[in-house]
C-alpha cells in the first residue's frame, strides 16, 4: 500500500477509537447495542477493530425518533434536516455549530475538486428546507468565497432567467432537474451561447453516463456526481474530480467500508465491492457508526490522477433493499401495496414502473378484476382518481395511475414482476 | 328490458377487433355496440343473441365484463323521435346516463338503448305515453 494511503488509514484509525468512545459515553443506546455485541470502546484500537462494531440501520434511527440518538444536550444543537420519510417517521439529523461549519467545509472542498473559487457564480436549485440539498451546498458555496444564488427549486423559467441574465458559472441540483432546464431551454430557443455555465454538480438521485452526456450537451457545462446521504450530514460526502472516475469520499470525516448481503466485511484494507457503509468520524450532535446505506457500489484507494489521496466509491450500481428513488424521493414499493390493499380488489394484480422522460415518473397498472369493473365510466375515472389520490397521500409524490384489462401485466413464472425500473438504461 | 354486457378493454389498436373475434368467431352475433373511451382504457357495451354463450366466451378469454339491464325502445325512425322519448323521461326526473340508438330491419323503426337512473319509473312513464318497450333485440 502506498505510505501515504497507510498514514491515512492511522489517522482514520485514531479518530474512530475517539469516536467510539465518545459515543459509549453519549448515546446510550450506542452503548447497548455494543454492549450487546460484547464491545467494549477499549476493545477498538484502530481501523482493523471496525468490524467489531455492531451495525446501525435506517430502522435504529426511526426507531429513536426525533432525539433519541444526540450526543449532546439539545441546547448546542443549531439545526436539524430530516430525510423525506415516506414509510412513515423521517429521519430527523441534528447539528451542533461545528456540525454545520464541517459540513459547509465538505461542500466547499467538493466545489473546489470541481474546479470552482470565490470567483464563480453558484446557483443553488436543489430544493431549501428540510431537504439537506438547498442549505449544503450553499454553505459550502458561501464558504468558497463564491458568489450563491439561492434559486431553490421549482419556476423553472425563471431558474433559466437567472442562470442568463446574473451569468451562472456553477450550477447544483438534481441530474433529473438539469435536464429539464435544458429541455426547457430547447423549447424556449435559449441557446447555450447566452450561457456561462462551466460545471454542474449534480446528486441526491443516481444517474448514468448517457444522462450525463445529455446534460452537458444540453447545458453546455461539465457535470459531476456528488454523492450524500441525510444520515451523515446530506451532500458533501463524495465528489468527483475532473477524471470523472469514481467519487472521493474525505477520509477525514468517513470511513467507508464495504459488505456482503450478510452483512460480512468484504474490503480489505479499504477496498471491496458490496454494500456501502460509513461511519461519521466529526460529527457532534449524531455520530453514527457503521451506518447500512443500502447502496451498492465499491471503494478503491488507488492512486487518482487528479492526486486526491481521498478513497473513492464507484457509482451507485443500485440497492441492497427495493428501495426507489423517485425525483429525489424514496419509495418502497410495499407503501404502494399497502395503499392499494386499502381498496377492495384493488391490489391484487399491479405493477410499478419508473422511468424518465425529463423527470422521473411513476406509473402504477392495476389490473381491471370483475371485482371493481364498473359499466359506469365516471366510477372507473373516480377510481382512477381515488387511487392517485391515496399514493399522492403516502408518497408526497403525483403518481400516474393506469387501469388495464386482467392479463396485461405479465406474469413470468406465474409471477407478476411487481417493479419495472426503465431508468436503467438511461 | 334488455340485458347488456359491458367489457373493459385497453385503449389500444386491435383491441376491439380481438374481442370482436372471440365472441363472433364463435358464432354468437354482436346486434348493438357502444364503443366509448376514457384515456388509456375503454367500455364495450353490447347485446348480443346469446347473452350467456358471450359472457362464457369472455370469461374464458380472462375478460372483465359485467352483465347488466338497460331499457330497449322501439321508435319512429323519423325527425323527433328521440327528443320526444327524451322529454317524456325528463318529464319524470328521469337522468340519462348513457344512450345508443341504431336502425333496424323493421322498416321505418329504429331502436334506442337507455340507460337511465330509475329503470321501473322510466319503463312506467314511457308505456303511460305509448312507447313500445323491448324484451330483447
Amino acid at each position: 500500500m502506498h505510505k501515504t494511503v497507510e498514514e491515512i488509514r492511522k489517522s482514520q484509525g485514531k479518530l474512530l477509537v475517539k469516536n467510539v468512545k465518545y459515543s459509549w459515553d453519549n448515546i446510550p443506546y450506542y452503548k447497548q447495542k455494543m454492549k450487546e455485541a460484547g464491545v467494549k470502546p477499549e476493545d477498538i484500537k484502530g481501523l482493523d477493530d471496525i468490524s467489531k462494531i455492531p451495525f446501525l440501520s435506517k430502522a435504529d434511527l426511526r426507531h429513536h425518533y426525533p432525539y433519541g440518538l444526540i450526543a449532546t444536550p439539545l441546547d448546542r444543537v443549531v439545526r436539524f434536516h430530516s430525510s423525506s420519510g415516506t414509510t412513515g417517521i423521517p429521519t430527523v439529523v441534528p447539528y451542533t455549530k461545528k456540525d454545520i461549519e464541517n459540513w459547509a467545509e465538505l461542500n466547499k472542498r467538493c466545489l473546489e475538486t470541481v474546479g470552482a473559487t470565490n470567483k464563480d457564480i453558484v446557483q443553488v436549485s436543489y430544493g431549501y428546507g428540510l431537504f439537506t440539498g438547498g442549505l449544503g451546498l450553499h454553505y459550502g458555496a458561501e464558504r468558497l468565497g463564491a458568489a450563491v444564488i439561492p434559486a431553490s427549486s421549482g419556476n423553472t423559467m425563471r431558474q433559466i432567467k437567472i442562470l442568463k441574465d446574473m451569468k451562472t458559472t456553477t450550477l447544483a441540483c438534481t441530474p433529473s432537474y438539469a435536464l429539464m432546464l435544458s429541455e426547457l431551454m430547447k423549447a424556449n430557443d435559449v441557446k447555450i451561447e447566452t450561457l456561462s455555465l462551466k460545471r454542474g454538480v449534480f446528486g441526491a438521485e443516481s444517474w448514468s453516463e448517457n444522462m450525463r452526456k445529455r446534460i452537458e450537451k444540453g447545458l453546455g457545462l461539465e457535470a459531476f456526481d456528488i454523492y450524500g446521504l441525510t444520515e451523515l450530514c446530506g451532500p458533501g460526502v463524495g465528489i468527483e474530480c475532473s477524471e470523472h472516475n469514481g467519487l472521493h469520499t474525505w477520509s477525514d470525516h468517513f470511513i467507508v467500508e464495504t459488505i456482503d448481503s450478510e452483512g460480512n466485511k468484504t474490503d480489505v484494507d479499504g477496498e471491496g465491492k458490496g454494500e456501502l457503509v460509513f461511519t461519521t468520524l466529526q460529527r457532534e450532535a449524531m455520530p453514527v457508526l457503521r451506518y447500512r446505506t443500502k447502496d451498492l457500489s465499491s471503494i478503491t484507494w488507488e492512486e487518482c490522477a487528479c492526486g486526491l489521496l481521498h478513497p473513492r466509491i464507484g457509482r451507485i450500481t443500485g440497492r441492497s433493499d427495493d428501495m426507489l428513488i423517485v425525483r429525489g424521493v424514496n419509495v418502497f414499493p410495499s407503501q404502494i401495496e399497502e395503499v392499494l390493499m386499502e381498496l377492495k380488489g384493488v391490489g391484487d394484480h399491479y405493477q410499478i414502473i419508473v422511468d424518465r422522460d425529463i423527470l422521473d415518473c411513476l406509473m402504477v397498472k392495476v389490473e381491471v378484476t370483475n371485482e371493481i369493473f364498473s359499466d359506469s365510466i365516471s366510477e372507473l375515472i373516480t377510481l382512477e382518481k381515488e387511487i392517485k389520490k391515496r399514493l399522492f397521500e403516502m408518497l408526497s409524490l403525483s403518481v400516474d395511475v393506469e387501469l388495464v384489462e386482467p392479463g396485461q401485466i405479465p406474469r413470468p413464472e406465474g409471477k407478476a414482476k411487481r417493479v419495472v425500473d426503465l431508468r436503467k438504461d438511461m | 328490458m334488455v340485458e347488456q354486457i359491458s367489457v373493459f378493454i385497453d385503449n389500444r389498436p386491435g383491441r376491439l377487433a380481438e374481442l370482436c373475434n372471440i365472441i363472433g368467431g364463435n358464432g354468437v352475433d354482436i346486434r348493438a355496440l357502444q364503443l366509448v373511451e376514457a384515456g388509456e382504457f375503454g367500455l364495450v357495451r353490447m347485446i348480443t343473441d346469446n347473452n350467456e354463450k358471450a359472457m362464457a366466451l369472455l370469461k374464458d378469454a380472462g375478460m372483465s365484463f359485467r352483465k347488466g339491464e338497460v331499457l330497449g325502445v322501439l321508435m319512429e325512425d323519423k325527425p323527433g323521435s328521440l327528443g320526444l322519448i327524451s322529454s317524456i323521461l325528463s318529464d319524470a326526473s328521469i337522468n340519462i346516463e348513457y344512450a345508443y340508438a341504431f336502425i333496424t330491419k323493421i322498416e321505418k323503426k329504429a331502436i334506442l338503448i337507455l340507460k337511465v337512473n330509475d329503470l321501473k319509473k322510466a319503463i312506467e312513464v314511457l308505456k303511460l305515453k305509448g312507447v313500445s318497450i323491448l324484451e330483447n333485440i
